[in-house]
């Protein structure tokens, strides 16, 4: 079972926002960030690759050039064994300023016999680390006599740095002069300016530095920092950042080293990083408050609509709807307006309807004068007529008078005063029937006599304690008391007749709660409901009866008064 | 469904290009291991200048990676001291053997491969301190501004002309000052030490309170001019005059001590065998050459001249000093220098 929690709507247009419309954007902007990332590291990467392959290929194209050009020469070896003439000093300058002119990077050429004197004396100021004939193990001399057959590459520092490359004359297998060919650091400055703002570094293999435009990377002697020779690609010095890539030219004696900076970028994007974080964080705290607001607000129409049907179902029929925010909602507000109307509408006519019914019921109820009474009236005076015709007549115009009023539609309810004077007519029928056998007793407050009762109440009353207490004994006496209490009108009729049994007396009890008689005694429930139906509310009848001491019914009545009077 | 799809693909995009990113960098950054290569620490008080082309060619010569830490030889000698248990240095460089011989036990006994064609004076007697070069104590003038004041030799400095106008280091970081205090000490005692602090009285009265951190500064001070005299060694001194400052070398005409600075293994040094190897180098034909030729120094060996622009130790007054004595006393004196320098300036 997949159980959902009912949510409010504002709270689900606020969370559809936030799905679908911050936390995409924000993904988007974190792929833009990261594809530039990307783009800009790969330009980075390419450009310093580049930078590095062009200063390597260039230099490594010079130094070939200038490697052969001492190779040939070193193939020769009248040049130590022989005098060099005149032709020939012109054929190797001229050579030397052939290869000038096809790589634009001049160098300088020394031929020196085994004693390191110079045999081509072609410059005035020779380098001390090459004519000093001391210098046999020392720099590129000690090179190329460790490795004569070779070509020898070496740095020398003489008023700045200087590439030597040199290899040996042979003469029948023993060393016979040296050949070395000079090319000054400064000849390379112009190529480094090509490639900027890559900066590169060029090294021989131990890292001491022969070319350099960055200074960053060099330690206090002259050498490419130890900790960062074996390092390439992103790396962090000194807490800035650096693409590093390397390139080892010429048998791996010389490297190439290409540096781009790219702290200021990185700086950059962190910064930017940053700035869109916060942004989205400010987003989304906004969002957070000020969603609840706008979600509230948009859906504000529909809280009324449910507080409306809240109060519906509360029973409250007067909230109606005002609503001109949207088109639909207006719509929803006035059909509720009009169902609002309808449904009180109905309520009314229900209202009415029942109120005929009730009306029915009572006149049903009314109607209720017991034909035992009528009957047994009757025969009374036939027998009083023969015996005693006065006591008849009196019989008579007691009954006619009862009738008359029992069946007068005029008003159901009635001054307590007038209706008490029919109930002595009915009192004096009795009196006449049981003579001493029955005995009453009536006593009425004075302002309660022009209060209003339902009619005929008192005598069903009575009606009711004659016929029940005759029961037992012989005798009954009856008492009527009648007062305001609490602001109701109560009458209390008291027998002391028989009594009523008490599982009998529960049921009867019981009865009375029901909208239906479900007992045969008709009596007190016509009554109790009689008064229920006219009063409604806290209004009735109630019994209480000891058996063989008498009942007392108490009516509740409310104080009324005849509003013409 | 449709926009799980949507979400989903744009998720897995974005991991996609971060784990790419990630791989791509650690990529970038293959880290070749170095291979095993021997190493070498040097501590030296000597001129980087110096060390330059002296390092760079025993680099190439023997492949050993060789790290320098420079500073004043009496820092050194401390940190070396403090290191004791755990020794980060190989070879001790620079530094005069009387500022050297007090900690001794600090060093390796070694004796190189070239003892044999080391002069006399500076044999390897002690066991410990192979001699390097040997260091005469001169002054340097700034020829720029000496103008007409005479300086030949110590008792000029006294000159009140010069007063706070004289570069000298303090005697305790530098062994050149240390020489240089020696020297007026048995110079100017005229043999008896004792008697030579009355000149070192006067003399620190005309520094005016200057009392410089390294020789360095002392050398720099005379050469941008804002000292006209400065106590230093010679090769200090001769490198500026090869290079063509308006500097002139002063051989005290009272005496010149001459003392050797020393190339030492450290005690339990880390790379026994490169340091071995590096005092054979620099005791070597072609170092010792290329220290006289080059750097402006005087060789210890027999058979490499002095140059040509220096003068020969013929030429020059030269003092003598009881060493023994001033081993002993080094402490001392540098404290009673100490005393004398604070005492002038408080007053």
């Amino acid at each position: 079972m997949n159980r959902k929690r009912i949510r409010y709507f504002s709270d689900n247009i606020r969370h559809m926002f936030i799905l679908y419309a911050i936390i995409p954007a924000f993904l988007i902007a974190c792929l833009c960030m990261g594809l530039i990332l990307g783009i800009w590291q790969y330009s980075v990467y390419t450009t310093n690759r580049a930078a590095n392959a062009k200063v390597s290929n260039v230099f490594q194209k010079v130094v070939d050039i200038y490697i052969n050009e001492a190779l040939s020469l070193s193939k020769d070896e009248s040049l130590i064994t022989e005098p060099i003439d005149t032709n020939k000093l012109v054929e190797i300058r001229r050579s030397m300023y052939k290869l000038f002119a096809e790589t634009k990077y001049s160098a300088k050429l020394y031929i020196l016999d085994e004693e390191l004197n110079s045999v081509l004396s072609d410059y005035n100021n020779m380098p001390g680390f090459l004519i000093d004939n001391s210098c046999y193990d020392w720099g590129i001399i000690r090179e190329i006599r460790e490795n004569p057959q070779d070509i020898s590459i070496k740095l020398a520092t003489e008023g700045g740095r200087i590439l030597c490359i040199g290899t040996s004359i042979q003469k029948q297998g023993e060393l016979a002069g040296y050949i070395v060919v000079t090319i000054p650091a400064d000849e390379f400055r112009l190529l480094l300016t090509q490639v900027s703002p890559q900066q590169t570094v060029i090294t021989d293999g131990n890292g001491w530095i022969y070319l350099t435009n960055n200074y960053v990377f060099q330690d206090t002697l002259g050498r490419f920092v130890r900790e960062q020779e074996y390092s390439e690609g992103f790396i962090q010095y000194q807490d800035k950042g650096y693409y590093l890539s390397k390139s080892k030219i010429c048998k791996d004696k010389l490297q190439v080293y290409t540096i781009t900076s790219h702290d200021m970028e990185s700086r950059m994007f962190y910064t930017m990083s940053m700035f869109i974080l916060l942004i989205f964080a400010a987003i989304i705290i906004i969002t957070y408050f000020i969603s609840r607001k706008v979600a509230k607000k948009s859906t504000r129409d529909i809280y009324k609509i449910a507080e409306a049907f809240e109060q519906v179902k509360k029973g409250n029929l007067e909230r109606y709807l005002n609503i001109d925010s949207s088109v639909e909602f207006k719509e929803i507000g006035e059909a509720y307006n009009l169902m609002l109307d309808g449904l009180k509408k109905n309520i009314k006519e229900n209202k009415e309807l029942t109120r005929y019914a009730a009306f029915a019921q009572v006149k049903q109820l009314e109607a209720q004068f017991n034909p035992h009474f009528l009957f047994n009236t009757l025969d009374n005076i036939r027998f009083m007529s023969k015996i005693d015709p006065e006591a008849s007549d009196k019989m008579i115009i007691a009954l006619s008078t009862l009738l008359r009023y029992s069946i007068s539609d005029a008003e159901e309810e009635i001054q307590v005063e007038e209706d008490m004077r029919y109930t002595e007519s009915y009192l004096t029928i009795l009196k006449i029937r049981y003579n001493r056998r029955f005995t009453y007793e009536i006593d009425v407050e004075e302002k309660v006599k022009k209060y209003l009762i339902p009619k005929l109440m008192i005598q069903s009353i009575i009606e009711n304690a004659v016929k029940y207490g005759y029961a037992e004994g012989d005798t009954l006496h009856v008492t009527i008391k009648g007062f305001e209490k609490e602001g109701k009108l109560i009458f209390v009729c008291k027998d002391n007749g028989g009594g009523i049994k008490e599982d009998m007396l529960k049921q009867i009890r019981e009865n009375l709660l029901l909208p239906v008689n479900k007992t045969n005694h008709h009596g007190i429930y016509n009554i109790h409901r009689r008064i229920q139906l006219m009063y409604h509310g806290d209004y009735g009848v109630t019994l209480e009866s000891k058996l063989g001491e008498g009942t007392v019914v108490t009516l509740t009545l409310p104080v009324r008064m005849n509003s013409g009077l | 469904m449709k926009r799980k799809i949507i979400i989903t693909v744009i998720l897995s995009f974005f991991v996609i290009l971060l784990v790419g990113y990630t791989i791509s960098k650690r990529n970038h950054n293959v880290h070749i291991s170095k291979h095993q290569r021997e190493e070498l620490v040097i501590y030296s008080s000597h001129p980087l200048e110096f060390l330059r082309p002296l390092i760079e060619e025993f680099e190439s010569k023997t492949e050993i990676l060789v790290t320098v830490v420079s500073g004043g030889t009496g820092e050194l000698i401390e940190r070396i001291e403090g290191e004791q248990n755990n020794p980060n240095a190989d070879i001790l460089w620079g530094g005069t053997l009387s500022t050297l011989k007090p900690q001794k036990y600090l060093f390796e006994e070694y004796s190189c491969a070239n003892e044999d064609v080391i002069q006399e004076e500076f044999k390897n007697k002690e066991g410990m301190f192979t001699k390097f070069s040997d260091v005469p104590s001169v002054l340097m003038v700034n020829t720029d501004l000496i103008g007409n004041i005479k300086i030949n030799g110590y008792k000029d400095l006294l000159n009140p002309e010069l007063k706070g106008k004289i570069a000298y280091c303090s005697p305790a970081v530098s062994s050149s000052a240390f020489e240089h205090l020696i020297n007026m000490l048995y110079t100017m005692g005229e043999g008896n030490p004792e008697e030579g602090w009355d000149y070192v009285k006067l003399f620190c009265e005309n520094l005016d309170g200057n009392l410089l951190k390294s020789s360095t500064e002392v050398y720099q001070g005379v050469a941008n001019g804002e000292f006209v005299v400065g106590l230093i060694f010679e090769e200090a001194a001769a490198a500026l005059v090869a290079n063509g400052e308006k500097i002139k070398i002063v051989y005290m005409e009272e005496g010149v001590l001459s003392m050797p600075d020393c190339v030492t293994i450290v005690k339990n040094s880390p790379h026994l065998k490169s340091a071995k190897a590096f005092i054979d180098y620099a005791t070597g034909y072609e170092v010792q050459t290329m220290i006289t030729i080059e750097l402006n120094r005087r060789s210890v060996r027999v058979d490499v001249k002095t140059p040509k622009y220096l003068k020969t130790k013929d030429e020059i007054t030269i003092a003598h000093a009881d060493r023994e004595l001033v081993y002993e006393m080094k402490k001392e004196w540098l404290q009673k220098f100490k005393e004398i320098f604070l005492n002038i300036n408080e007053e």
